[in-house]
């Protein structure tokens, strides 16, 4: 599913560069559920970010489900986003202007698929939603915020998920509760999990773990 | 996604915003903008109207020789010849009297045929049902308008005095066609049967008589008519036809719809400002909504257009709203100003609701479309990091566009480049002044140190963001200099206005008054205890000559020079100077000397002469 090959990311901070990812090579399969854990610092997010194709390397490749991501350009990375991936972030990244069901709702406008409320009420339903279809972010707690983030990621059906801390910004058994969920999930729609933490027991839940450390794959 | 998917999602996107609120100020600012300019085009649209649907009615025929003096037989003659209807006119100030009160009235002389373009309408009752007139007064009554009627404060079966003779009133006027000023309200009328002038006494030496010979017939034959009349005209009279009937209404109506439109355009300036401030923070809102849309799929030329979109349709909607507030807008106007209108106003035409839709879309897109480009930039990564912030790139280039379209619209709207161009640079010049204050305040602030934990943030935060904080400086600086000029604009016009008119200027005047009617004209201010005032002799005379040189209108340029030329001037004469009178050349008349003249200075700087002129 997922092919990494040599991926370095270095950025130039004055005078000096600065390397936060080297030379970083794994391959994932399909279905699998792998956690990324590390320090702050570790290279993360970075690594995350370009799985996901929002950011470019200093150099490596990457292959999502066979196709090299920057071999394409920035309009066909988007393309295939909306096709293959899902996300669920630490902050939810929830629009505050929409509601939740326009929230869940917007991929599947942007990909013109028909009768998207109906698709996102039931995917709101399954998170345990139903009644909080048109209340905005803000009128949400934090678990249900990210309950919105989860069937927003699953709505599309995606074939690779990526989660970024997923539950930093949550209580304890809010996050546990939001795991269980994402878990239940991934396993339903058969998507491949790629999980960034810095939670080891949470990282434990995961069939592999990727662990990295100055920004290099430690054995 | 089609085009039209991508509309309907677009219009999702403005309704999930627009509820949200993050499009308030931009919609407001546009209907401000669009009903401020619609206002004043649909006041003028339908004034303009009038004017042209009026323009018979207005000049009572089809063609009008004029003249201060009796005109020349031969022109009703070969009128007649060319198988034009024929009809003459006299019109002149006098006095009416009835009941012992004496009204200043505009005395029409008509002949039967009168009026051949327009409707004279009659009713024989105040206030009265009206009716068409079959034909004009009887020979030995009069028609009085409602005005003369009141104030004589007459009854059925009056009679009033007009010169020498009495008239019963056979009918109250109610509509006429050539009204003395047309469309602004006139002094009281009395129309009277040709018949009947000699018995009044009136037409004397001096009289301010204004004769015409009123033409009616085949557009064609006007027209060859008008041609034949062209050629023989002589100082002193002048034809007139449609085409340039009541050109000092038009004129007047053109100045003001300019110096409006100007008036509308400063809130289309603020309004420029409310846009470019609401467009930047509707950037800095929907970052994090571009960067998810990217994320989910959208590309970067689909996140522009969806939002480019989302503008147009709420440029549209909010223009619509501003072309329906003009629209009611201009009735309000119509209402304060009926007072002033006598006419009646038809329908507004589409005209101006287009001028002012396509003022709130250029406005709209001209100050957004820059931030709206911008967000297609929105870095992806910001899903992740939510530090990156708003892509920058436009600077300058972005305001560029939206100055571009203020100084197209300032132009457009002022009809005039120089006085365009002129309005547009002062705003230039004014948002120069303030930026490079702006920026010199800025960076003599930024040396300030240790003031404190609040200031040095405040402080940091203002040089970081140096451009924007001088952008904002200008943007309100320009906005409270629209207001500023507004407000200065219409105090410096009523100043002006009440400068122009000294305190004790005269609140009425009589004119045509006969050498044996003064004594009783004494009696009468002696009765009221006020004070007679100075009765001036007057008598009419032309320019002829100057420096022995005879004096033609086509030896001019200036149309103002020529129609002095051409017309007759009121001559007085006097011993010694008025008071408010001011000598700005030469010496006043000695008794020693002889034949010396003064001339008012405009009159004077008009025809370019210093010495000796010829009145005959």
């Amino acid at each position: 599913m997922v092919r990494v090959a040599h991926l370095t990311k270095q950025v130039t901070t004055g005078d000096s560069k600065l390397t936060i990812l080297r030379d970083v090579s794994f391959t994932i399969a399909a279905g699998e559920a792998v956690a990324v854990i590390g320090a702050s610092g570790s290279g993360k997010s970075t690594l995350l970010g370009l799985l996901a194709g929002l950011d470019t390397p200093t150099a490596g490749t990457v292959a999502v489900d066979g196709e090299d991501l920057f071999a394409l350009d920035e309009d066909g990375r988007a393309a295939l986003r909306g096709r293959l991936l899902g996300f669920v972030f630490q902050s939810f990244n929830l629009l505050p202007a929409m509601t939740a069901l326009e929230n869940v709702m917007l991929p599947l406008e942007l990909a013109g698929i028909p009768d998207a409320a109906a698709v996102a009420r039931e995917s709101l339903t399954r998170v345990g939603l139903a009644a909080r279809l048109t209340h905005y972010p803000k009128q949400l707690s934090g678990g249900e915020q990210q309950r919105v983030a989860i069937a927003r990621a699953f709505v599309t059906r995606p074939s690779l998920l990526l989660a970024d801390e997923p539950t930093g910004n949550l209580d304890a058994a809010t996050g546990a509760e939001i795991i269980q969920l994402m878990f239940d999930l991934n396993r339903e729609y058969g998507a491949t999990l790629i999980l960034v933490t810095h939670d080891a027991e949470l990282s434990q839940r995961c069939g592999r773990v990727l662990h990295l450390a100055g920004g290099m794959l430690q054995p | 996604m089609s085009l039209g998917g991508e509309i309907a999602l677009a219009l999702r996107l403005l309704a999930r915003d627009w509820r949200a609120g993050e499009l308030t100020l931009v919609a407001i600012a546009v209907v401000v903008a669009v009903a401020s300019v619609t206002t004043v085009g649909f006041f003028a649209d339908r004034v303009n109207q009038a004017l042209s649907r009026q323009a018979n009615q207005l000049l009572g025929a089809d063609l009008v020789v004029s003249a201060d003096r009796p005109l020349d037989a031969q022109f009703a003659a070969e009128a007649e010849r060319r198988g034009l209807r024929v009809t003459r006119m006299l019109r002149f100030p006098s006095m009416a009297a009835a009941n012992e009160q004496n009204v200043l009235a505009e005395i029409k002389v008509v002949s039967a045929g009168y009026p051949q373009r327009g409707e004279l309408r009659i009713a024989d009752t105040l206030y009265g049902p009206d009716r068409r007139a079959a034909a004009i007064p009887a020979a030995g009554t009069v028609w009085v308008d409602d005005k003369l009627y009141t104030r004589l404060q007459l009854q059925p079966g009056d009679a009033v005095e007009v010169g020498q003779s009495r008239f019963p009133v056979g009918a109250i006027i109610t509509q006429e066609p050539d009204s003395a000023v047309g469309f602004i309200n006139a002094g009281p009328r009395v129309m009277l049967n040709e018949a009947d002038l000699a018995a009044t006494g009136l037409v004397q030496v001096g009289s301010r008589i204004r004769y015409r010979v009123q033409v009616a017939g085949a557009a064609g034959a006007v027209d060859a008519y008008r041609d034949w009349v062209a050629a023989r005209l002589t100082p002193g009279q002048r034809v007139e036809s449609i085409q340039d009937a009541r050109p000092e209404i038009r004129s007047a109506l053109q100045r003001a719809e300019q110096f409006l439109s100007l008036a509308a355009l400063l809130s289309v300036v603020l309004a420029a400002v409310a846009i470019a401030l609401a467009a930047r923070r509707f950037l800095q809102r929907h970052l994090d909504a571009c960067a998810m849309m990217r994320c989910h799929g959208a590309s970067q030329g689909k996140v522009v257009r969806l939002y480019v979109l989302q503008f147009i349709a709420l440029g549209c909607l909010a223009s619509l709203a501003g072309c329906a507030a003009g629209l009611l807008a201009q009735h309000v106007l119509a209402l304060w100003l009926g007072s002033l209108v006598t006419v009646e106003l038809p329908g507004a035409g589409p005209r101006p609701a287009v001028h002012g839709f396509v003022t709130g879309l250029a406005l709209l897109l001209g100050f957004a479309l820059p931030p709206l480009l911008a967000l297609g930039r929105v870095s992806t990564l910001r899903v992740l990091r939510r530090d990156i912030g708003a892509p920058g790139g436009m600077g300058l280039l972005g305001y560029a566009l939206g100055a571009t379209v203020i100084g197209a619209l300032v132009i457009w709207k002022a009809g005039d480049l120089r006085l365009g161009s002129l309005v547009f640079g002062g705003f230039a010049l004014a948002m120069l002044v303030a930026g490079v204050t702006a920026w010199g305040v800025i960076v003599a602030v930024s040396r300030l140190r240790s003031v404190g934990v609040s200031w040095r943030f405040g402080i940091a935060n203002l040089r970081r963001r140096r451009f924007a904080s001088v952008l904002q400086v200008v943007a309100l600086g320009i906005g409270v200099m629209a207001l500023l000029t507004l407000t200065i604009i219409r105090g410096e016009l009523l100043q002006l206005w009440k400068a122009s008119l000294p305190p004790d200027a005269p609140n009425r005047f009589i004119v045509n008054i006969q050498q044996e009617q003064i004594p009783a004209l004494n009696r009468f201010f002696a009765e009221q205890r006020i004070t007679m005032p100075e009765v001036y002799p007057m008598v009419r005379a032309r320019l002829t000559r100057i420096n022995e040189r005879p004096v033609a209108s086509a030896d001019y340029a200036d149309d103002r020079a020529r129609r002095l030329v051409d017309r007759e001037f009121n001559l007085s004469w006097a011993t010694r100077l008025q008071r408010d009178n001011l000598l700005v050349a030469g010496r006043w008349w000695e008794s020693s000397r002889s034949a010396a003249t003064s001339f008012r200075w405009r009159t004077a700087s008009h025809v370019r002469s210093t010495s000796s002129w010829a009145m005959c």
